[in-house]
This record gives C-alpha cells, sequence and structure tokens, in this order.
C-alpha cells in the first residue's frame, strides 16, 4: 500500500495542518481528517497484529464497523487504549500508538505462531489450555493477544450524563436521516438528530450525485445548518448504542477538547417517535490471504479518496459481486490509478461497461482467489469464480473488496424488532417493529440516494403523523439513477487449504466454521462462542453474514433458517467512565451530614458511614487506637457521663384521630394503651412474622405519637406505614410526617448526667417524678423548643434533648462544655452489648421472630390481627427447637471472638452448630469478653458449654443471659 | 427505561417508582385461616407470562400506592388505575 | 446564651461568589394533612407564602404561618436551593429525568436528582428545590461538579 494525499479535493482543511504522532513518529494530517485517513495519507500500512496469529493487520474501513485499526490514543489528558481510529477525528498533539505486536508492531516476535497455523484451530486455547485450569494460562495469553492498557493513574477527566426528551429522535444523519429530520423540524416538533461520524452527511460526503441541484455534500452542510438554526439538536460524534423500553435510546457522546475538560457523555434520551436512519455497512467478498495490509473495503477506499483524498493505493484491484464497487473503480481511476476489477457475475451489465469506457479493465465472472505480499500488497490473482481454470497474477498494492451490503438493523432488533431473510436484498432485513420508531433508508434495504432520499422523508412525515403533526414539505430531489444488475450472491472462493478470513478481529476463517459445523456447534450462538466469530469490540460488523452463510451451506440450510445471533447493545463500545458519570469519589453515594458535623470535626471523631448517614464511630485522642478509644469512651459513660448525637435516630410524626388504632393494627406492641409522655420500646414486624425494626414510640397526646425507627429504617418504616395505611386502612384517619431531619437529638447519659442537666436553662420539670424513664415531655431549652425523653440504650440514667437542627452546633458544645465525654457508635455498641439490648440486623437475620429475642408478651396480651401476627403462630413459628437470643461467656476472658463464630456441641461423634455469635466486645465494665449470639433453644442451654468454631481456632464459652451489666436495671434510675 | 404513568403525576421514569408485586387479598381474621392459607397469601403468586395486574408505588413522586397492568413479556403498559377507583 | 442562636443551613454551607446555585432558608415549611382540596403537583398561593400538593392529602406549605390540619414543623429539616433559569435547563438534564418544561408556573413536582428524592418548582423566575437537610452539603458539591460542565 502506497497511500498519499492528493494535491487537491477532499473534505480537508488544507490551511489547517496538524501534526500528530504514530508510534512516536511525527506526521501530518489536516483539520477533517480522521485519524485513519491520516496515517493512509501519510503511507503507514500496518496498525496491528492480529489476535491470534499476530498476522499484520492495516487499516480495513472507514467507519464503525473497522476490525483492525484499534490503537492507544492520548491527546493531552484523554486517553483511550481502545480508540478506533476511524471515528477519530484528527487533533493537533495526538499521540497513537498500537496496542498489539511486541517489540514493535512492525516487528513482532510473536509473528512465528502464524506458522503454528495449522495447530491453532477454532476452540485451540479451550481445548488445550484445561490443566490445572484456564485461570494459569489466560493472563499470558491475553497479554499475547493485545489489547489496550487502561491507565493506573485517576482519569483527570469528568464524564457526564444526560437525559433528554424529545418528540422525534433520528439515528444517523445520512441521507435518509437528513431527509426525515428536516420533515420533523419543518413540522415543529423537538427533533434530535444524532451521527456517529465527526461530520454529519454520511454517504453524502463523498457522493458526487446532486440534491436539489446542489452538490450533496453542499446540500447536507446547509440542511445540517438549517436543522440547527430551527432548534434541533444535532450531535456529531454520537452513537446511538441502545434501544431500550418504551422508546429510551442510550447514545454515547465523544467530545473534543472544545468541550474543555469533558470527556464523553452519556445520553439517555426518551423520545416519542424514533426515526431509525442507520445504513448499512458493506461486507468483504472473502478469498484467500485476504487479511493482509492492503485489503480494504470498496466503499472506504471511495470514502477515502472523496472525503479525505487519499488515494490509498496506485494499482488496484478490486473483487465484487454487485454495482456498488464500479463507482469506486471509476473513481480511482480518475484519481490516476491502475484499476483492475474482478467481478464474479458472468455478465455485469451497464455498471461495467460504463468503467470500461473510463478506463478499467474488467474481468466478468472472475474473483480475486489470491494475494501475496507479508507487510504490503505485491499482487492478486485473479480467476474464474468457480475456482475453475487458471488464475492470472495482477501487481497491485491494494485488493478492494466489495461483497453487498449488511443493513444495521441492530438498535431496530434491540428495540424487540423481529428480522427476516431477503434472498433479494441479500440480507436480514427488518420485518415487525414493536416500538414507536420509523424505519428509513439503507437499513431497511433500500438502495441508492433518490431511493433513500424519499425513504427518509416518508419516514419523516409518518413520525410526525403519528405525533399528530401534519406537515406538507417538498422531498429533497436528486436524479433517478440506472436500475443496478442484481447482486449475485457469492461469499467465499471454493478453494480448500488456503486461509480466507472471515473474522479480522478474531482470526476466524472459512475453515474453523467449518470445524465447528464438524463437531456440531451449528446453531448460531454455538457457532459464536466456539469459534469466537463477531465476537469483541466490533462485533463482526463486517463478518457476521459471510459467516452465516459459510455454516448455512456447510449444514445444507437456508441464511434465513440459520438466523442470526441476537443483536445485543451496546452497538459499539461505550468508555467506563461515561457509564459511570459523575458517580466518583465524594460525590458516588450520597451520604447524610449530622446538623452537628462541624462539631464532631473539632472533636476529632472518627466519621464512617452508618446507614447512609457519616456519624462518629468514635473520637481517639491523639496517638490513640481505636480500639483503645472505644474502651475508654465506654468506661467513661458508666463511670462519669457521656453525650453521644443520636441525630440521625428516626422521627415520624403519626397523627390523627385514628393515629392509635392504626400503629396497634401495625407494631407488634400494643400502643393504645400507651399513656400521653410516656415511651414504649417496639417491634415492627414483616407480614411473614420477621423482626424487620425496632424503635420507641412516644406519645405526644392522644391522637399525636413521635416514632423512633433506627437510623437505616427510617425510609422503610415510612413506606411500610403508607403501604397499610393505603392498601389496607384506606377509611382511617392517619398521617404520617416524616420530620427526621428537622431535629438534633442529643443523649447525655451516666452517673454524673443530672449535673449536666442542671446547666441547662429550661421549662421542662425534669424530676423523676415527672420524667421518670420511658417518659417525654416537650418544653423548651434555651428558649427554643425542645423535647426531652429518658430512654437509655446504655443502660445508664439518660435524657434524649431534641431541639430544631439549626441549634444542634451550640447545644453540642454546650453539653460538651460540661465535661461529659463524647462516645461514637462503636463504643454504644459495646456499651449497649454489656446490657443485652439488640442492634435489629446484628443479633436479627431474615428468620428471627420476636420470640426468639424473648419478646412473646405482646401476642398474648393483644387481640388485633397486627401485621404478621398469623405468621407467629404457624408450625415453624412455634417450633420448640428455634434459635434464641442469649448471652456467651468465652471460657478465655481476653478473648473476643469474631462475629459469625459458630457455636457447637458434640452429640455422639457429631460435632453440631447451635447457632452463631452475633455481636461480641471486650467489655470495660465486666473487664472482660462478652458475646451475644442466637442458639438453638438457647434459652433452656443457660449455663450450658458450647464450643466456639473461629476460623479454625477452637475455644470454650458458657450461654447465659444476654445482660451482663446491671441485670435489674438500678442505673436506669440511679 | 419504562415510563410509567402515575394516576396522579403523569409519566415519570421507571427509577422513580418501586414495585409492589400482584395484589393478595389479606385473609381477616388471620387467626381462623390455616397454615396452607396463609402460606398462599404470603407467598404464593400466580407470576404470569403476559398480561398481569400489580401494585407499584410512586415513591420518589407523591407516594401513592397505584394498580397497573402490564405485559410481562413486552413490557408495554396497558393502565394504570388509582386503588380508589 | 448569646451563642444559642438559630444557625442556618445556608450558614452552615458555604457558597461562592457566582455560584448558579443558591441556597435559602425560607421562612418556615410545614408539612400538612388531612385537607382534600387540590390535585397533587399544583402551586397554589396562600397570604404570606405557597402551598405545593405533593399527594392527595399532603402539601407542603411554604409560609410564615401553617394553616389548619395535621402539620409538622420541618422548616429546619429542608433545605431550599434556588437555580438560575439559565442554568437550570442543564443541571435538571444532568441530574434526572424531569426536563425544565415540565416545570410551568403552578405546578410542582416531586422527582429523583441526582439519585435524591427532591421537590422542584419554578418561582420568582428561579427554580427551587427542596432536599432534606441532612443531604443539603453533599447536593451542593454535586452542583459544584456539575457546573464546571456547563
Amino acid at each position: 500500500m502506497t497511500g498519499a494525499r492528493l494535491p487537491a479535493g477532499g473534505r480537508i482543511d488544507r490551511t489547517a495542518p496538524l501534526p500528530f504522532t504514530w508510534n512516536g513518529r511525527a506526521l501530518q494530517g489536516y483539520a477533517g481528517d480522521t485519524l485513519a485517513s491520516a496515517l493512509l495519507a501519510n503511507g503507514v500500512r500496518v496498525v496491528g497484529r492480529s489476535f491470534k496469529y499476530h498476522r499484520p493487520r492495516g487499516i480495513f474501513a472507514a467507519g464503525v464497523e473497522e476490525p483492525n485499526a484499534i490503537l492507544d490514543v492520548t491527546i493531552g489528558d484523554r486517553h483511550d487504549p481502545n480508540a478506533r481510529a476511524t471515528l477519530v477525528p484528527l487533533e493537533p498533539g495526538l499521540a497513537a500508538k498500537a496496542i498489539s505486536g511486541w517489540p514493535s508492531v512492525a516487528h513482532d516476535l510473536y509473528r512465528g505462531l502464524d506458522l503454528l497455523q495449522r495447530f491453532l484451530p477454532a476452540g485451540f486455547y479451550y481445548k488445550t489450555f484445561m490443566a490445572p485450569h484456564w485461570k494459569h494460562w489466560e493472563p499470558g495469553i491475553r497479554r499475547m493477544a493485545g489489547l489496550g492498557q487502561a491507565r493506573t493513574t485517576p482519569d483527570p477527566l469528568l464524564y457526564e450524563q444526560r437525559h433528554a426528551q424529545v418528540d422525534v429522535l433520528v439515528v444517523g444523519a445520512g441521507p435518509a436521516g437528513l431527509a426525515a429530520a428536516r420533515v420533523a423540524s419543518a413540522a415543529g416538533a423537538a427533533v434530535m438528530l444524532v451521527d456517529e461520524n465527526p461530520t454529519p452527511g454520511g454517504t453524502l460526503l463523498w457522493n458526487e450525485a446532486e440534491i436539489d441541484d446542489q452538490p450533496a455534500a453542499t446540500w447536507a452542510a446547509d440542511c445540517v445548518a438549517g436543522l440547527v438554526r430551527a432548534g434541533v439538536t444535532v450531535l456529531t460524534a454520537t452513537t446511538a448504542f441502545a434501544y431500550y423500553d418504551h422508546n429510551t435510546l442510550g447514545l454515547m457522546q465523544r467530545r473534543t477538547p472544545a468541550a474543555g475538560w469533558a470527556a464523553d457523555r452519556l445520553w439517555s434520551v426518551q423520545a416519542r417517535q424514533v426515526v431509525l436512519a442507520t445504513g448499512a455497512l458493506e461486507r468483504p467478498l472473502v478469498f484467500p490471504h485476504n487479511d493482509r495490509p492492503g485489503v480494504m473495503l470498496a466503499s472506504a477506499v471511495l470514502r477515502y479518496l472523496r472525503q479525505h483524498a487519499v488515494l490509498v493505493g496506485r494499482a488496484v484491484v478490486l473483487t465484487t459481486n454487485n454495482d456498488s464497487a464500479y463507482e469506486t473503480a471509476i473513481a480511482l481511476r480518475d484519481a490516476g490509478a491502475t484499476v483492475t476489477v474482478a467481478d464474479v457475475r458472468a455478465s455485469p451489465g451497464a455498471a461495467a461497461t460504463a468503467a470500461r469506457q473510463r478506463g478499467v479493465r474488467v474481468i466478468a465472472g472472475s474473483v480475486v482467489r489470491d494475494t501475496g505480499g507479508l507487510d504490503a500488497i505485491l499482487w492478486a490473482d485473479i480467476g474464474p469464480a468457480d475456482a475453475s481454470g487458471t488464475a492470472e497474477r495482477v501487481p497491485c498494492d491494494i485488493v478492494a473488496t466489495a461483497g453487498g451490503w449488511t443493513p444495521v438493523v441492530h438498535l431496530f432488533s434491540q428495540s424487540g424488532g423481529r428480522l427476516r431473510w431477503d434472498e433479494a436484498a441479500s440480507a436480514f432485513l427488518p420485518e415487525i417493529g414493536r416500538q414507536a420508531h420509523q424505519l428509513a433508508g439503507a437499513m431497511q434495504g433500500t438502495a441508492g440516494l433518490a431511493a433513500c432520499l424519499a425513504s427518509g422523508h416518508r419516514a419523516g412525515i409518518a413520525a410526525c403523523a403519528a405525533l399528530d403533526r401534519p406537515v406538507t414539505l417538498r422531498a429533497p430531489r436528486t436524479p433517478e439513477a440506472a436500475a443496478p444488475t442484481p447482486l449475485q450472491p457469492y461469499w467465499h472462493v471454493p478453494i480448500k487449504g488456503a486461509r480466507q478470513w472471515l473474522d479480522l478481529q478474531n482470526d476466524v476463517t472459512v475453515k474453523d466454521v467449518g470445524l465447528a459445523a464438524a463437531e456440531n456447534f451449528q446453531s448460531v450462538e454455538h457457532l459464536k462462542r466456539y469459534t469466537t466469530l463477531g465476537m469483541a469490540t466490533d462485533q463482526g460488523k463486517t463478518s457476521n453474514v459471510n459467516g452465516l452463510a459459510v455454516m448455512a451451506a456447510l449444514t445444507g440450510r437456508g441464511i434465513g433458517e440459520t438466523g442470526t445471533t441476537t443483536f445485543r447493545l451496546p452497538y459499539a463500545p461505550v468508555s467506563l467512565g461515561a457509564m459511570a458519570g459523575m458517580r466518583f469519589a465524594a460525590l458516588h453515594t450520597a451520604v447524610r451530614a449530622l446538623p452537628a458535623q462541624a462539631e464532631h470535626d473539632a472533636a476529632g471523631a472518627e466519621m464512617r458511614e452508618y446507614g447512609g448517614w457519616m456519624r462518629p464511630a468514635c473520637y481517639p485522642r491523639a496517638q490513640e487506637s481505636v480500639a483503645a478509644a472505644i474502651r475508654r469512651e465506654a468506661a467513661a459513660v458508666r463511670a462519669e457521663a457521656g453525650l453521644f448525637d443520636g441525630s440521625s435516630l428516626g422521627k415520624i410524626v403519626v397523627e390523627g384521630p385514628d393515629a392509635a388504632k392504626v400503629l396497634d393494627l401495625i407494631y407488634y406492641n400494643a400502643i393504645a394503651t400507651l399513656k400521653p409522655g410516656r415511651l414504649r420500646y417496639v417491634l415492627l414486624l414483616r407480614e411473614s412474622g420477621i423482626v424487620y425494626d425496632d424503635g420507641v414510640i412516644a406519645r405526644l397526646s392522644p391522637e399525636r405519637f413521635l416514632l423512633s425507627p433506627s437510623s437505616s429504617h427510617t425510609a422503610g418504616v415510612l413506606a411500610m406505614l403508607e403501604l397499610w395505611r393505603q392498601t389496607e386502612y384506606p377509611a382511617l384517619r392517619v398521617a404520617f410526617h416524616d420530620v427526621t431531619a428537622a431535629w438534633a437529638t442529643f443523649a447525655v447519659c451516666g452517673p454524673r448526667v443530672r449535673d449536666i442537666l442542671a446547666s441547662i436553662p429550661t421549662d421542662i420539670d425534669l424530676s423523676d417524678a415527672a420524667l421518670p424513664h420511658m417518659a417525654l415531655a416537650e418544653g423548651h431549652v434555651f428558649g427554643v423548643p425542645a423535647r426531652i425523653a429518658r430512654v437509655s440504650f446504655t443502660g445508664e440514667r439518660s435524657y434524649e434533648i431534641s431541639v430544631p437542627a439549626g441549634h444542634a452546633g451550640a447545644l453540642w458544645r454546650h453539653l460538651l462544655a460540661q465535661g461529659p465525654t463524647p462516645y461514637g457508635i462503636e463504643s454504644l455498641s459495646v456499651l449497649r452489648a454489656e446490657k443485652g439490648y439488640i442492634l435489629i440486623g446484628t443479633d436479627t437475620d431474615g428468620l428471627t421472630m420476636p420470640q426468639d429475642l424473648g419478646l412473646s408478651g405482646p401476642l398474648r396480651a393483644k387481640t388485633v390481627d397486627f401485621v404478621g401476627r398469623r405468621s407467629l403462630t404457624t408450625p415453624d413459628g412455634m417450633r420448640a427447637d428455634r434459635r434464641q437470643f442469649v448471652g456467651l461467656l468465652p471460657e478465655n476472658p481476653n478473648f473476643v471472638p469474631e462475629v459469625g463464630t459458630h457455636a457447637a456441641v458434640i452429640e455422639g461423634r457429631q460435632k453440631r452448630s447451635l447457632g452463631w455469635i452475633t455481636s461480641s466486645a471486650f467489655s470495660p465494665a465486666l473487664g472482660r469478653s462478652i458475646a451475644l449470639g442466637m442458639i438453638e433453644a438457647g434459652r433452656a442451654r443457660m449455663g450450658e458449654t458450647v464450643t466456639l468454631y473461629d476460623r479454625g481456632r477452637l475455644s470454650k464459652a458458657v450461654i447465659c443471659s444476654p445482660v451482663f451489666h446491671d441485670p435489674a436495671g438500678a442505673k436506669l434510675n440511679g | 427505561m419504562l415510563t410509567i404513568s402515575c394516576p396522579w403525576c403523569g409519566p415519570r421514569a421507571e427509577a422513580e417508582f418501586s414495585f409492589g408485586g400482584e395484589p393478595a387479598i389479606r385473609p381477616v381474621p388471620a387467626a381462623a385461616v390455616s397454615d396452607a392459607q396463609w402460606a398462599d397469601y404470603l407467598y404464593l403468586r400466580t407470576n404470569p407470562k403476559g398480561r398481569s395486574t400489580e401494585l407499584w408505588c410512586h415513591a420518589c413522586g407523591c407516594g401513592q400506592w397505584f394498580r397497573m397492568d402490564r405485559s410481562t413479556v413486552t413490557h408495554e403498559i396497558f393502565a394504570t388505575s388509582r386503588l380508589s377507583a | 446564651m448569646a451563642e444559642f442562636a438559630s444557625v442556618s443551613v445556608a450558614d452552615q454551607i458555604g457558597l461562592r461568589a457566582g455560584d448558579p446555585v443558591q441556597l435559602v432558608d425560607p421562612p418556615g415549611v410545614f408539612l400538612v394533612t388531612g385537607w382534600t382540596a387540590q390535585p397533587p403537583n399544583s402551586v397554589v398561593e396562600i397570604e404570606g407564602g405557597y402551598i405545593c400538593w405533593l399527594a392527595p392529602d399532603r402539601s407542603l406549605a411554604v409560609t410564615g404561618t401553617p394553616p389548619g390540619g395535621f402539620v409538622s414543623d420541618i422548616t429546619q429539616g429542608q433545605a431550599i436551593f434556588r437555580l438560575a433559569e439559565a442554568v437550570a435547563a442543564d443541571l435538571l438534564a444532568m441530574g434526572g429525568t424531569l426536563p425544565l418544561t415540565a416545570l410551568t408556573p403552578g405546578l410542582c413536582a416531586q422527582t429523583l436528582f441526582a439519585g435524591q428524592k427532591v421537590l422542584l418548582y419554578r418561582r420568582d423566575g428561579l427554580i427551587h428545590l427542596h432536599i432534606e437537610r441532612a443531604l443539603a452539603a453533599w447536593l451542593l458539591a454535586w452542583f459544584r461538579q456539575a457546573a464546571t460542565a456547563l
């Protein structure tokens, strides 16, 4: 291949030269080039090594279907390890390098593998590298195959995502798409037009026909400009990669540095009508040694010539089975190349005659039967298409191949549409669509510019009609071309022996498909996975139909009967950064901030996430470990006083004449009997009887309650209350208001707590007579509205003071100044374990019922059908061997068994697990380790010794009451 | 991404909704129900292939539960209606 | 005890000059239930403020004086962001699926924005966004990041 830039022509800006590098070599292209066209213009031939045989490969196509030119591209901060060179607009400073070949793509030491090709058939890796396990071999094989290396440093770019709603989304800005968008825009619809190429226009960019008496490319540019003026959103370099349910499409927009820091943008677009004008991709004729650098699609050769003014070779052989190659042949001839066309058809017709008149040599009834050369094409053998007779060796530097057109039905198929094989078009065409879309142009088998324009126009009108937007607009006009001579189906040269490549990206040959057929991998889905035909980043855009045709012939079936593999999303690769969008680092997950966060930070808190809230785990002092801080804080609470931020605890106001009735119907515990001003510890069950949440309910007044679910369950409890209210008890008058974030709540507790309370100016009577344990009063502190509740999760005398969230910082600072030790969640967890207070989801699991926790009173006392009640009396609920909540004292007082440690007994010669440890800690109050657990029939086993299994280590523990500290509860009022 | 028409708020993205499954009639009084009937109510659903009536909640919108008639095969939504309707 | 003064969300969460997003303290925000007056998603003017109807029997009153019904004061539980008209369309498109065009005056909408439940409406030429106070700092960080894309 001796690619070179022509002195004139093309849609490039010769006044804007752009320097770039290829494998470190400085080259130059122009604005309007793609990386692929610039490489070709500079005579670059080999751009990669094939996956399996490490054969040299060159640029094959000019668009998204490119199988070979997958390159590592860096532009400033942007890095794409697997960029498709045909879709990368050339930019100044772009640095491209090959991703395969070692030590370099030009001198690949692995190329010796090609000599072993006889021993590398389809399925070779699966069959060979089985022992000891594929995973031992995989890394080396993958490295040899070669793919881009992702960078290991953080990506400095910022990705984003957008949502859009439009009336009409037109996919593809070729002739059909532009014609459709034009109509929809004229009808006043909100239109979005997307095209995967950097410049809109599709084939119009290299078509020399005239539309409305203008050159096609000029018409396209004017049309796009008009659409933009009319408010149409035109997205270029944007691939519609997915067609989801309900007419939602996924787009990936590749952005250029004009957008500054921004990288790829992912769009989710909901369209009332979609126009699919996705065009068609040329597929190659397959012949021996058709993978050499210099074998290219005929349409790509034309496109590089007309769009980029790149003559890819001086002596070109074209092998074809249809008329489309003749436009390429004539254009090459006019540019000064010698051109030979091998046409499979015995009577090629008018197009061939026209080409001959222009000086193109046409050999009817023939095909390219072999090529020669190592890193470049030197000759092609042309001989009869039926492989008979002898071949003529024609010197050349390019072999262009034209095997017909494969409509891009990927999006249509993803949308649920059904395909059928059309013999006349020799293609899978849309048959039945399922979503609100119109089809236009080559994707539905329409051939020729005039027909595509008309088809797009009709699709636009149909979309507008579906939207009740009647429109009259003259269709774009172009001279009708002469009727083409029909394509003659021809898939590969019927010669055995020499390798004929179907899939260039995966090194799959005709022989491999034969092996798959012989080994009975005949279903297309099996064929794909066994041979890797149509896998990887190009998903077989140029190879699928050829592969199916080969399999069909081998198995004596039609191509339609053989069928096609599922067209899964994405149509083309989508960058992971775009999928993540802004969801990384601090924005990855939304976390709730406590209203006194600044105070916790000032106190040196170790902040961790608990149930979506950032909360203090503990407050380590300088040089103090977390474990030491927890022990210090827990001990200080028992000995002196502690201060805890409980602001994240849920607060749901339940209000209305039927509030008590509804709570009685939903909660496990009796609520109606609760007196105003008093609190009750309550459980909430699922209908299955499983404990979902615990919490405290306060009755503020006869018709007003305040519910405190656990922090991470507030939203869930609220949703559950609403579900029951709306679906089961709609007649009851009750309202639920989540006021969690409106209030800050601090717990002060410990033997010294009354001194601290005395410092707070309040109108609330804090005497034990007025405010006993499990009571609540409303009033003011420091003149602001406040609630004070006597409730304890530590076992110490405890007061929870709640004020509007905006006062959180001031109240915290005041309380802290009185000397209590601030303690965090981890310290609280130790304190509550000493008291045997359960943590839902820690000590309980998806099987725990209230009776397992020793709380069976309400079942006897209540008469209403509260949620989950019936499940408690099922045979399973009443089994005697249910696991029950107990305490465990390890024999070794300094050994803290891990949560999850099994507790077993020996029965005969068998060890049997009775359950496991759910919480464990070193208790500063007891000066020893303690544990809580769920043990089979545990309450009947008090005093029994069990064997603990902690990851292979054995130890002993004694089952005991879960209340280790102050079992009488004297300190609650101490 | 489905577009679901909330009977109160109109068409919204699927992400705003939560799924409540096929409605089950709660047997009352529960004490009079056999274990088998209760298990039926708790766990057994018809799970049809095709047209299905389900409860959905516009959880991140108006918070209202409603009925939805849809196809579990094509994801076509035939109708949504208020529980009071 | 001079220190014990009300501190607003806006005071706690700093905004830089020139941010297209403002954070404001409302005079009062009240969750109200017990009426059945207006369809959900409508905004009704009342003396000294307005009421956003969140559900058939639930509304949010933004006013100095709460109306009747079952009322809970959540003034300190919510933060209100106001987005300039010029940036609102882009920010809404980045944050969620509800388009700016859905927010005509007199209408409000609860939706998912940046993955969080929010209330949106247009008022005085600005897009108002209510979010739970505890998430305000996180959402502000989100806005700052998003604004760099505008």
